[in-house]
């Protein structure tokens, strides 16, 4: 079974580079691009992709906004933010609004579709940057619901991601494979959305 | 001395006893035996001398002069009255001794009546009046009647005195009032001349009783606010009455600027004002510190909107070009060279990207903790030597602070470690790094190399480096250290200070 990708970015040069990229590897199987969120909102629904590339900066809705909107309705589906840096805030937003990955633009062909193949089999990158960021979110969350978020073995490659350890550096020091390092940064992705959406759904009916 | 025998008048003066070792000196022109069987010699200019015979010895018990009272010294006749008192007369007057007590008490009887006469002899006769030969006729001196009287007299201070003014209430007086003047007086109504008053001062500085004295006033001057007690002590001649005692108390009032509610009014003006100053110049230095913390978050917030329109811009611009290029890449599989041209677009374009990246990284205020610089620059050091094949041993600190470290600090820092690791890449010919990160009151990173080392002779390229590394580091109040040691050593030093 191929893995059936989307692509949503505004910029045709970009889009269609992507497009070739993926239509190169036979592992993958590529679906209808969209060159706005809107569209892609109303469509990736019935689409049933296994993983949509997203770009953050679009015209009217951002990327975010997007999977805000249709995460829920597209339950299979995982969210691969397409990004220049990694160390950008919308980022650490993307996530928390459900995506479980990211790819930099800059990444080399061969490279990117590595990184896809990777997360749809449940392997995500996370930069230091952003794992302290996390590091605090969770932190506060423990404090104020007074409730274990995270595994003790998340945490541990939370807290080594953060202080600036590489993926391999991890997996040598915590004695795991270097995929299983991708995983727990997938599971910390996956708790941080539900977190997210938790507190979501609390302040709707604190309000009411 | 000697003895009379009427009945043998051939032998009528017996010499018994020789004294003229003890009164060669004294002249002695009068004598008389008292009572008490002691000798009273009168003297010319010696005074009295009294003496005591035992065992046939002269013995002297003490002598009077005008010292003790007398009116002279030259005695030219002693009598004893009945109640043993000695009557001395002079030239220059009459004197009565009386010794009741073995304390001699001299009167001077003339002066009292103030009578200036020479007397020439004194005679008593059994009524005990004395008669006294003066050059004119005779005195009499009738003997003080022997019922004692009750009578104390009363000791009062009769007049007190400032500069200007009589003080007569008794009152608080005020500080101009320092310079008083006493008159006291005691009522015996009799030889009140021969009073003796002795004074002192309490709350003064002088409490001793001085030398007594007939004077019977007392001046002070520049005496402090505060309370006194004048205690007065009055002596009345001859023992008549027992000495006299007064306090007599008066306080000065302290003026306004020395009482305890001004300096307490003073004190609790001085804290208010304190504390006014004080939180005045508190107040300043926050709000001079505020206005410089905003301009420094207003630096930084432009700073941040820069690196966003950075990312956001020319980030797509050069995604957009690398796409492009790979686009006409796969287009164009044969030809070589258009092939090698448009890769060098595409890494070109992906450098770019990846640099700006680092200066959005520095630029932006939301990583401005050294934890975001020791992790960032970590995984930089690593990525960037892994991907040159070069091992890299890292020694970071974990659990790193979240101190405040501002943007161009943060920048130079790294810009000063990447230039250190590009001078590896370059020059230094290693095959592994070891690249440590310690953090005290200054943060140590120390870059070791297994190269070739720096060769001091043979500086060009990788000098401008060097230097780059040591101007980074000023700007910083940091220093950059070059050693050799089985390759390059370079220990940066920043100090972390606010």
């Amino acid at each position: 079974m191929p893995i059936r990708v989307s692509i949503v970015e505004d910029l045709a040069e970009v889009r269609d580079g992507l497009a070739e990229l993926i239509r190169s590897d036979k592992e993958l199987f590529l679906l209808d691009n969209f060159d706005n969120a809107e569209a892609a909102a109303e469509k990736l629904p019935y689409l049933k992709a296994d993983i949509v590339i997203m770009d953050i900066n679009l015209p009217g809705m951002s990327g975010i906004e997007c999977i805000r909107v249709i995460k829920e309705k597209c339950p299979g589906t995982q969210f691969m933010m397409f990004t220049v840096y990694e160390n950008d805030e919308k980022v650490l937003q993307a996530m928390q609004a459900g995506a479980t990955g990211y790819l930099l633009k800059r990444t080399k062909p061969q490279n990117i579709l590595e990184s896809i193949k990777e997360l749809s089999q449940g392997g995500s990158p996370m930069s230091s940057n952003i794992a302290r960021k996390l590091l605090n979110i969770f932190l506060n969350e423990k404090k104020s619901t007074k409730k274990e978020v995270l595994s003790d073995r998340e945490n541990d490659v939370l807290q080594l991601l953060a202080d600036g350890l590489l993926y391999k550096e991890i997996a040598e020091r915590l004695r795991i494979a270097h995929g299983t390092v991708r995983h727990h940064i997938h599971h910390i992705y996956e708790k941080l959305h539900v977190q997210n959406r938790t507190e979501a759904v609390n302040k709707f009916f604190d309000r009411n | 001395m000697y003895s009379t025998h009427p009945d043998d008048p051939s032998n009528y003066l017996e010499q018994k006893l020789f004294f003229k070792p003890e009164l060669t000196g004294i002249s002695p022109r009068s004598i008389v035996l008292d009572k008490n069987d002691d000798f009273w010699i009168g003297t010319r200019n010696h005074g009295i001398h009294v003496f005591t015979i035992q065992k046939g010895k002269l013995i002297k018990k003490f002598s009077l002069t005008t010292a003790a009272g007398l009116s002279d010294d030259f005695i030219t006749h002693l009598s004893c009255d009945q109640e043993n008192n000695i009557w001395a007369s002079s030239a220059l007057g009459l004197d009565k001794i009386s010794n009741k007590t073995g304390a001699p008490v001299i009167e001077n009887i003339t002066r009292q009546n103030n009578i200036f006469q020479s007397v020439f002899d004194v005679v008593l006769d059994k009524d005990n009046i004395a008669w006294g030969i003066v050059s004119n006729g005779l005195i009499k001196i009738t003997p003080e009647l022997k019922k004692k009287s009750d009578y104390i007299p009363t000791l009062m201070v009769s007049m007190l005195k400032t500069e200007k003014d009589t003080i007569y209430e008794e009152q608080p007086l005020s500080y101009t009032q320092n310079n008083l003047s006493f008159s006291f007086a005691a009522t015996s109504f009799f030889n009140e001349k021969q009073i003796l008053y002795s004074y002192r001062l309490h709350g003064g500085s002088n409490n001793q009783w001085p030398e007594p004295s007939n004077l019977s006033t007392v001046s002070f001057i520049d005496l402090h606010p505060g309370d006194y007690a004048l205690e007065i002590k009055a002596v009345f001649p001859a023992g008549r009455y027992p000495p006299q005692f007064l306090s007599y108390k008066f306080s000065i009032t302290a003026p306004w600027w020395q009482t305890w509610w001004f300096h307490s009014l003073a004190a609790l003006f001085i804290i208010t004002a304190l504390f006014f100053v004080s939180r005045y110049y508190y107040r300043r230095k926050l709000e001079i510190k505020m206005a410089a913390l905003e301009k420094q978050q207003a630096i930084e917030k432009e700073r941040t909107r820069i690196a966003t329109d950075m990312h956001d811009d020319l980030g797509a611009g050069l995604s957009r070009i690398k796409f492009l290029s790979q686009a006409l890449e796969t287009k164009n599989p044969d030809n070589a060279a258009i092939k090698t041209g448009l890769e060098k677009i595409t890494n070109f374009s992906d450098e770019m990207a990846e640099k700006m990246g680092e200066i959005i990284w520095a630029l932006n205020q939301k990583n401005d903790t050294l934890a975001d610089l020791v992790a960032y620059i970590r995984s930089y050091a690593l990525e960037y030597l892994s991907n040159h094949d070069i091992a890299c041993t890292m020694d970071t600190p974990l659990h790193l602070p979240e101190t405040f470290i501002a943007g161009e600090m943060r920048r130079n820092i790294f810009l000063a470690v990447k230039e250190c690791l590009h001078n590896i890449i370059k020059h230094a010919q290693a095959t592994s790094v070891n690249f440590s990160v310690r953090l005290n009151e200054l943060i140590e990173i120390v870059i070791h190399d297994n190269g070739k080392g720096i060769d001091w002779n043979h500086l060009r390229a990788a000098g401008m480096g060097l230097q780059n590394i040591t101007k980074r580091m000023n700007e910083v109040n940091g220093k950059a250290s070059f050693l050799n040691e089985n390759g390059a050593k370079v220990i940066l030093r920043i100090p972390l200070s606010l």
